[in-house]
């Protein structure tokens, strides 16, 4: 079966649309958690204790 | 039902159409090879719990009977009925007469579901992320061809999901938090001139459905002959609703409405499909109706593999 649209329509692949749009999505969190660990490593450890004195400030 | 969607945003809707062409996501209906395996009996699950596999299907692997209610008792590639979209020449004969239970005529309207195989040939739905839409032409044969009942003749419907309670009825996790699936569609239904309560034959389009889950009353058939008709769904969850007579492609001006149906917001395009319905007596056949080249298309994010200047460090 030819599922070949006609000539001069814009198409496109959704599975490899898709594919790339979700590694996409991937790499931006992976790079978000990992930006998110090196600021919590400047700022010190998370600890109630630490959240407590912080609000208090 | 446990709505999960906000009030209507007030945007332009999204026109079914828009973007690019979902590459293979589609059957023009014109390989001369195109088949259609029965494999009776057809499936009844929705009436008696039975599933009978395997299941009908095209030779393709585009198409499959819906294992709920079974397939059309026809379902064959035929030449068009009238000249429709340029360079086609073939489109989808499906009508039914036995809707029901197999070998048992129930006298009550029944239907049966060809579904289109998204999730082969996707290997899942599609996100309302992307703006995924899909467009189909329908053919309306003229009214003696119609089955002589009024009600639903016709359904272009969409498999949906959101995350709410879930409320289907042999579902195993039903009442519990999870995946919902529901069916926003098209119906085109049929008044009976031959009864007293319409003055002449007539269609009408009904939309399945409004927030609360009430079907909404679409245009009226004024025009039989090809119609185009629509479905988009925005990434904000609302499903758009389209149809015009002709075979051109969508405007803005085809708008039907636009809906979060029985107040679910979108989250995924499983796939679509079609209903035929009868009166199932046993000798009173569908109104014959024949579709034409299904196209389904997305909006693609022009910089997708571009990583945001903010999170560069």
């Amino acid at each position: 079966m030819d599922l070949v649209p006609a000539e001069g329509e814009n198409i496109m692949s959704y599975r490899s649309y898709s594919c790339v749009r979700n590694t996409f999505v991937a790499a931006v969190i992976i790079s978000q958690a990992a930006l998110l660990a090196q600021t919590a490593e400047a700022i010190g450890p998370f600890s109630v204790e630490a959240r407590r004195r912080r609000a208090r400030w | 039902m446990r709505p999960n969607a906000p009030a209507l945003p007030n945007r332009p809707p999204l026109v079914p159409g828009t973007g690019s062409l979902a590459k293979g996501v589609t059957d023009d209906f014109e390989d001369e090879n195109w088949q259609w395996f029965y494999n009776h009996p057809k499936s009844s699950e929705e009436q008696d719990e039975r599933m009978r596999s395997p299941l009908g299907r095209s030779g393709n692997r585009v198409w499959f009977e819906g294992p709920k209610r079974g397939t059309p008792d026809t379902v064959k590639r035929i030449p068009l009925p009238a000249p429709g979209l340029e360079g086609s020449e073939h489109g989808l004969l499906i009508a039914t007469l036995h809707a029901g239970v197999p070998g048992y005529a129930s006298g009550k309207m029944m239907q049966d579901d060809l579904i289109f195989d998204m999730k082969r040939l996707l290997r899942g739905g599609m996100n309302v992320a992307d703006s995924p839409s899909v467009v189909v032409r329908v053919y309306m044969p003229p009214f003696d061809q119609w089955e002589n009942r009024s009600g639903p003749s016709f359904g272009f419907r969409t498999g949906c999901y959101t995350h709410t309670i879930i409320t289907g009825e042999n579902h195993p996790s039903r009442g519990e938090y999870g995946l919902e699936e529901y069916w926003p569609g098209m119906f085109i239904c049929f008044e009976n001139g031959d009864e007293k309560r319409h003055a002449e034959d007539g269609a009408y389009i009904r939309v399945r459905s409004g927030r609360s889950g009430g079907e909404l009353m679409g245009p009226r058939i004024e025009q039989l002959g090809w119609w185009t008709l629509g479905i988009a769904f925005s990434p904000d969850g609302v499903v758009h609703y389209f149809a015009s007579p002709g075979v051109d492609d969508l405007t803005a001006e085809d708008h039907i409405t636009s809906q979060y149906p029985y107040g679910y917001r979108t989250e995924i395009f499983k796939t679509f499909f079609f209903n035929v319905c009868s009166q199932d007596d046993g000798k009173t056949w569908s109104t014959p109706w024949v579709i034409d080249d299904p196209k389904v298309y997305f909006v693609p994010k022009a910089k997708i593999a571009q990583q945001p200047e903010s999170s560069r460090r």
